[in-house]
């Protein structure tokens, strides 16, 4: 295990592995896509606005499976203090903002023509929106701090600090009365949609998942490569430093 | 806004912002590659 955790293993194996990902992503959301918008049936009640829960849905699972996944990092930051662990929390907040953000929107576009309304401050709506906030935040964190190491701890505490907000996220629906519909897959008793929609929204979820991977591995690529920037430019420049003593000693 | 302009609003968005994420991490990728070419490779692993 430790062997898949070293970073130049890492750079390795994800060079092996990215492009054949990048197939099966492909290959997954063309099919989602064909499934959308020519197999799916328009709904009794939404009409066609219904394809729009085929983006939506997934983005939101996501959302909150990256926070998850920035959670895990965190712990591996805090506890086991491991490199990769650093470089998968940094990797992961744009990416969480970025779905989160469609995730807000999409629902916005399904709202207006199905609520009548782009946004409603309801326990759901609001959760995310905090949730996006959080990612937001993070992003400044990182950004913020100039020492790697730090701003991994700093990171990882607001990370486990945020984590509360995603079982409220998944319960709000029940905990309070919301003008979003309560959960419809994710549910005790199985799923509630007919299976001509949630196949559709199914494949959908895995495309976008394996998007997410893609793009998280890519990620962590370029911050191990930073890391690696950073500490070489940092030799170079003792390096450079020591080359110039003798010369100031014989000028003086 | 007919409901076909905003099932396309909601999947151009969705587009626009995956392309953005894809398109920041391809060029801080070539960035950094870029610029370690540049310097000397030290010890085993460091030559990205």
């Amino acid at each position: 295990m430790l062997k898949y955790a070293n970073p130049t293993y890492f750079l390795r194996l994800t060079a092996a592995v990215l492009p054949w990902l990048w197939g099966a992503t492909l290959l997954t959301l063309c099919l989602g896509l064909y499934m959308t918008f020519v197999m799916a049936p328009a709904d009794y009640q939404q009409g066609e606005t219904v394809r729009i829960m085929y983006i939506h849905v997934p983005a939101a699972w996501l959302s909150m499976f990256i926070y998850t996944v920035m959670t895990l990092s965190a712990l591996g930051t805090l506890v086991w203090r491991h490199p990769l662990a650093d470089a998968s929390q940094q990797a992961a907040a744009p990416l969480g903002a970025g779905f989160t953000f469609i995730c807000l929107v999409t629902g916005s576009f399904w709202g207006k023509p199905m609520w009548g309304t782009w946004w409603v401050w309801d326990a759901r709506l609001t959760s995310v929106l905090v949730l996006f906030l959080i990612y937001l935040g993070l992003v400044a964190l990182w950004n913020t701090i100039e020492e790697p190491l730090k701003a991994a701890r700093a990171a990882a505490i607001l990370t486990l600090v945020g984590v509360v907000n995603i079982p409220i996220i998944k319960f709000s629906v029940d905990w309070w009365n919301t003008l979003h519909q309560p959960a419809s897959v994710l549910r005790m008793g199985g799923p509630a949609i007919h299976p001509s929609m949630l196949w559709p929204l199914l494949v959908m979820a895995v495309g976008a998942s394996l998007l997410f991977v893609c793009l998280h591995l890519m990620a962590i690529r370029n911050e191990i490569l930073r890391r690696r920037l950073r500490r070489l430019s940092y030799l170079a420049a003792e390096a450079a430093d020591r080359g110039l003593e003798p010369q100031m000693e014989a000028g003086q | 806004m007919s409901h076909a302009d905003y099932i396309f609003a909601a999947f151009a968005v969705a587009g626009f912002v995956v392309a953005i994420m894809l398109g920041r991490i391809l060029l801080d990728h070539r960035r950094l590659t870029s610029a370690l070419s540049k310097l000397p490779p030290r010890g085993d692993g460091d030559s990205a």
